[in-house]
């Protein structure tokens, strides 16, 4: 049936998480689950001829009471052993499960290209390996295996009933499609609950957290008490969720209904069949407390199904996670840079297909020697560096470093000879003194304070309550992002890689941050292959060798700054805007 | 037994409190809802008294003693489909009330949050993220929803129901009652001994889970620092070890207890309490001492207690969960807010600005002392100083971010604690490197102080902010909803900023310099709109570069939160901290010189 195809598919998807010992103590304890099923079910079926054999005194069958009770006996040590055993196997199996979860999507994080995390994905993931392994694990552990049970158990005494009295069992049989439509439909109510508030909730939430990121202007704009978008997300959020909930209600009320017409058919049939004679009273009395025991059934599976439901999404977001592709890494490298220059042979890129965010890119690089590229924001500059350290892997054409495809490098050697200074500047909740010393965890003291002298970070050092060993905290709060950058700067200084990849901030770069840069990359390009994203008109000035991107990706003119000067083209265009910028004076 | 800490019992209690606190919100509708609980709990013994009612009728009339009253049958089964029915319906309705009564809290919460963050100190959000927001308003009011919704309807009916019909139980027949429980004892002993410390565990367990989190959070948000300095070994090994920590004491908590709960379910299985309650009610009637349909309706009765008694279990698991969602929740909710006077005083025609002894600190860190600072009307003042020394802080405390811890700031001679915050900003506006733009059209996001100002007043205030001509050539112009019809970039953002700053027209605008140099695509136009903004207006400049402030009518040099010297260039020339700085911004200049000459030309032949 579908439900049981989709449930086994369920499973497999749990147990692809599972080392093979659990997954097959899994199977083992929801095998056991399904026949202690089938023994309750069993068991409920004795119920039956039991009562009856009691009450009449006669043997039920050709079996007497206490034969039946020797025979539940049997059902109950049986149901019990299968029972104990796969609800110990279940727990045990789910508690590896949640082992091997957090251990799957921590290696999943270290395999994954870096271009494929995004600012949410520290909240994505962190959700999965906490709240979704706890909600998926209690589903591995017992919830799975006691809806088997319970359907199994369901099943066996709905068949039961035909044994005992082929009139039971028609109704019975009769209900399972009509309980089923019902649950459906009170499934697609649900639905249509969560359609009419789901949205409505999240733009209302996104319309709380724009109220507080821009607090100041609507504080400004004396708008803080009457922002009217606002107000209506919360109107509308409150209409959507009142239509929401009547949505709900309904839904609650098909699935009850559909127990309580089973029931009521039930039991009318029982006392019917008494009244008219055709069974003996006392079966009568019998089908109606059948009955009664069927509808608790039925509703604890229904429940389960809701919550069946919920899980697939849980899994369903963990399986996002580890079905995302993985670029193709080797272990050792095929060949090892000759040299540390870089280049890019008519290397083309587009993070969705038929939208190129570079075309027939080429350039070389040679080794000591500086590359500026400049051009309009969103003409793929930073894509570029981020191809060189292979973020993502190109679409047409090679990045090579030191004359190797970087596709052949295993990481390690990829990044023992890049290193990159990018804007979005992450610190560890370290020591600031860590967090630099990390590029090279055992330079001398010496080397810390030359390269915190040059990169600036010394002036931080010394602003800061306790000095080296001031604590960074979550992500480098306490640093402004020029400052920030200072300290990637200095990471960069220490590590001494043979090629360095610099983007540097388009913003929020005061003078002495300025300073500090031109200072640092003159360094830098002492020992190392530069390649500088570059804004400032002292940075681009520095660089042996200058390519100018246009809007298409493309690149536009290359050459020395003099020489792109003199092509009087895009390149002289920027310069003159750059530099009457620059000279601005508010005062 | 395992140890379990003070802090963990103290954490379970506080989110209890918490509890509490939200839930009084929707008493009323609460106490509604448990009252139908409390019904459709009474009426659950009906169904099996009608069930040994109709069995003696029918059981009579088998034996031939009297003929079978079907009217009394059908009166019978009436009752029994009726109470059953009703039972359900009641449930239905106070979970029903319930659910609305959630709704409404989630949005008592939400507005109280909101009229919170109206009244926080904006320094507030630079150190709160937003993150925290969206999972209050988000996550959290979710957490809660079970405990607030689910709980009091369903904790009643898990302890009445039970009760109601283990009374039926022993009215019917007290020892087919005692039979009905018999087994019962074996499961509490058993699973309430592993649910001994529950909370405390539980507390400790979310703390485990927290450091998975927050390793996970670093090793995700730090994993280009991690792989380009082939960190990978270490941060892996922070959140292997803390996914360590987390899998070993939870499995320490939870391994003993498999054992005991597995064979604890037994106890109360269908087939043991089928053979428990068959078996011993057939002695009972053996010895003629209970009729056949006291032993059916009771087999029933004693195969429907154990489950309500599991539901009482569930709750209390989604207590401890929602607890710290609670916490948040409370505490977002009563964070301190600035001091709104009670007659607030009115600002006249005097613009003039006067800083007075000003001190302030965050946390253990003195940012601002002793600083002393005259803002003449129509005058142009520039704060410059290394980074950290206090600049943007000062400028921020003037447009009352947040209240100085010693000290004053007047403004025409009125301190600015005593004004309303409207009457504040229609006199002090500020343009800093956040250009904080809604989603919503740009027209709006322009006149957000002037609603009812026309279209042309608008396009005015983009014009002089040289972003009229952009806006235009949007497809749907002025009307264009950011985020949705168009993504702008930092100079256009920041260029409608500063038209927001001319509509809203104040006699004093505090700026932040590098607002100028947001997008290197437009830094030109930008500087152009900052011109035209700052013009007839007293000005307060946080500088980053020297050079574009230096004929300021008014430079005030900080350092290490104070404010070192003030003058016009000319007369701090002799100052050793300024010659430091001009130095520093004549290192940047001089390097344009030579070809800054040169395409100046250039530059012309291209304008």
């Amino acid at each position: 049936m579908d439900i049981m195809s989709r449930n086994r598919n369920l499973l497999s998807r749990f147990r692809r998480y599972m080392i093979p010992e659990d997954a097959a103590m899994h199977k083992r304890g929801m095998a056991a689950c399904i026949s202690a099923g089938v023994f309750i079910g069993l068991a409920l079926c004795t119920m039956m001829p039991a009562a009856m054999s009691l009450l009449t005194a006669e043997p039920q069958w050709g079996l007497s009471f206490n034969t039946w009770v020797i025979i539940l006996v049997v059902l109950t040590a049986f149901s019990c052993v299968l029972d104990y055993w796969g609800t110990k196997l279940g727990y045990t199996a789910g508690l590896g499960y949640m082992r091997m979860l957090q251990k799957h999507i921590g290696n999943k994080v270290a395999s994954l290209p870096l271009g494929w995390f995004t600012a949410s994905s520290a909240g994505l993931l962190s959700r999965i390996v906490t709240q979704e392994m706890m909600t998926s694990g209690q589903a591995v552990a017992y919830f799975v295996g006691g809806f088997l049970r319970n359907l199994c158990a369901c099943v066996i005494f709905g068949l039961g009933t035909w044994v005992w009295n082929w009139r039971l069992g028609l109704i019975v049989t009769i209900a399972i499609p009509i309980l089923f439509v019902l649950f459906k439909l009170g499934q697609k109510c649900i639905e249509k609950e969560y359609a009419n508030e789901s949205p409505a909730e999240e733009e209302l939430a996104s319309r709380i957290v724009e109220f507080a990121q821009c607090q100041g202007a609507l504080r400004a704009c004396h708008a803080g008490s009457t922002y009217e978008e606002l107000s209506s997300s919360f109107a509308v959020a409150r209409r959507k969720s009142v239509r929401g909930l009547w949505w709900g209600v309904l839904g609650n009320m098909l699935t009850g209904m559909g127990q309580q017409l089973l029931v009521f058919s039930m039991i009318l049939l029982g006392s019917s069949l008494c009244v008219t004679g055709i069974a003996a009273p006392f079966e009568a009395i019998i089908i109606i407390g059948v009955s009664l025991r069927f509808s608790t059934m039925i509703a604890d599976i229904s429940a389960s199904l809701f919550g069946l439901e919920e899980r697939r999404q849980t899994l369903d977001s963990i399986d996002a996670v580890m079905n995302a592709p993985e670029i193709p890494v080797p272990q050792t490298s095929k060949d090892l840079p000759h040299d540390a220059s870089v280049s890019a042979d008519h290397v083309a890129f587009s993070y969705v297909p038929d939208k190129p965010v570079l075309r027939d890119v080429h350039f070389t690089v040679p080794s000591s020697s500086m590359l500026a590229i400049v051009g309009p924001s969103g003409c793929g500059k930073t894509t570029v560096i981020k191809l060189a350290a292979r973020f993502y892997d190109t679409t047409a054409g090679t990045m090579k470093i030191g004359g190797v495809d970087v596709r052949d490098l295993s990481t390690e050697d990829l990044f023992k000879n890049v290193s990159f200074v990018f804007q979005d500047v992450y610190l560890f909740n370290d020591t600031l003194r860590n967090n630099v010393l990390l590029a090279r965890p055992n330079a001398s003291d010496s080397d810390i304070e030359r390269v915190a002298d040059l990169a600036g970070v010394t002036d931080i050092v010394k602003r800061l309550p306790d000095g080296w060993d001031t604590v960074c905290g979550e992500s480098g709060r306490a640093l402004s992002g020029g400052e920030r950058q200072r300290v990637s700067i200095a990471r960069a200084l220490l590590k001494q890689a043979p090629i360095v990849l610099f983007d540097e901030a388009t913003s929020a770069l005061d003078a002495e941050n300025e300073a500090n840069i031109v200072k640092s990359i003159e360094e830098l390009r002492k020992s190392s292959t530069v390649i500088a994203v570059a804004h400032k008109l002292e940075t681009i000035k520095m660089a042996d060798k200058i390519i100018v991107l246009n809007a298409s990706g493309s690149i536009e003119e290359e050459g020395t700054h003099d020489e792109l000067l003199a092509l009087n083209g895009a390149y002289a265009d920027f310069w003159g805007k750059h530099v009457l910028s620059a000279r601005w004076k508010l005062a | 037994m395992p140890k379990v800490s003070q802090e963990h019992r103290d954490q379970d209690k506080a989110g209890r409190a918490a509890i509490t606190l939200l839930a009084a919100y929707i008493k009323g509708r609460t106490i509604l809802a448990q009252f139908f609980t409390v019904l459709s709990a009474l009426l659950a013994f009906i169904p099996y008294l009608a069930l040994v009612w109709l069995g003696d009728i029918f059981i009579a009339s088998q034996q031939g003693n009297q003929p079978l009253d079907v009217e009394k049958v059908d009166r019978i089964v009436m009752l029994l489909m009726t109470a059953f029915m009703l039972k359900l319906m009641f449930y239905l309705l106070s979970l029903t009330i319930t659910h609305f009564a959630d709704m409404k809290l989630r949005f008592i919460i939400r507005s109280a949050i909101v009229d919170r963050l109206n009244h926080v100190p904006l320094a507030w959000f630079s150190k709160t993220g937003s993150g925290k927001i969206r999972n209050a308003v988000q996550d959290d009011t979710k957490t809660v929803h079970t405990v607030i919704a689910h709980a009091p309807v369903d904790l009643i009916n898990g302890v009445l129901t039970p009760a109601v019909l283990l009374v039926f139980m022993l009215v019917v027949n007290w020892r087919l009652a005692l039979i009905g429980i018999a087994t019962i004892p074996f499961y509490v002993v058993l699973y309430g001994s592993s649910m001994k410390d529950m909370g405390p565990k539980t507390a400790e367990m979310n703390n485990n889970l927290a450091s998975v989190s927050a390793t996970m959070v670093e090793l995700v948000s730090g994993i280009k620092v991690i792989k380009a300095f082939g960190k990978s070994g270490e941060s892996y090994h922070n959140y292997e070890k803390a996914a360590q920590a987390f899998a070993n004491s939870y499995w320490e908590w939870c391994a003993p207890m498999i054992g005991r709960c597995s064979v604890a379910a037994e106890f109360v299985s269908i087939p043991v309490l089928l053979l428990v309650n068959l078996g011993g009610g057939a002695l009972v009637y053996a010895a003629g001492l209970a009729t056949l349909p006291q032993i059916l309706a009771c087999t029933l009765i004693a195969l429907v207690l154990p489950n309500a008694m599991m539901s009482v279990a569930n709750i209390t698991w989604s207590y401890q969960l929602a607890g710290s969602a609670a916490i948040r929740l409370v505490e977002l909710m009563d964070t301190s807010s600035l001091e709104e006077p009670t007659h607030p005083q009115e600002v006249g025609d005097d613009h003039r600005i006067v800083v007075k002894d000003l001190a302030y600190s965050y946390g253990e860190t003195q940012a601002l002392n002793g600083v002393n600072l005259t803002l003449e009307p129509g005058t142009l003042t520039a704060l410059i100083g290394p980074s950290g020394s206090g600049k943007s802080t000062l400028a921020q405390l003037i447009a009352r971010f947040d209240d100085p811890s010693e000290g004053s700031i007047t403004l025409g001679g009125i301190d600015i604690r005593s004004l309303s915050a409207d009457d504040l900003y229609q006199n002090v506006s500020f343009v800093l490197q956040d250009a904080m733009l809604l989603n919503t059209s740009i027209r709006r996001n322009i006149s957000l102080s002037k609603p009812q100002a026309s279209l042309e007043e608008v396009r005015a205030a983009a014009k002089a902010a040289q972003i009229d001509s952009f806006i235009m050539s949007l497809p749907k112009g002025y009307d264009s909803i950011i985020g949705t019809d168009c993504e702008l970039s930092g100079g256009e953002a920041q260029r409608l900023s500063i038209a927001r700053a001319l509509l809203i027209n104040a006699p004093v605008l505090i700026m932040d310099e590098a607002t100028a140099f947001a997008d290197p695509d437009s830094e030109v136009e930008i500087q152009r709109a900052l011109s035209g903004l700052i013009e007839g207006r007293t000005v307060l400049v946080i500088a980053h570069r020297l050079n574009s402030v230096i004929g300021a009518h008014q430079i005030a040099v900080m350092d290490e939160g104070r404010i070192v010297a003030t003058g016009t260039h000319e007369t701090l020339l002799d100052n050793k901290q300024y010659r430091a700085l001009l130095e520093q911004s004549d290192f940047t200049q001089s390097s344009l010189a030579v070809s800054g000459a040169a395409s100046e030309e250039k530059g012309g032949h291209h304008e």
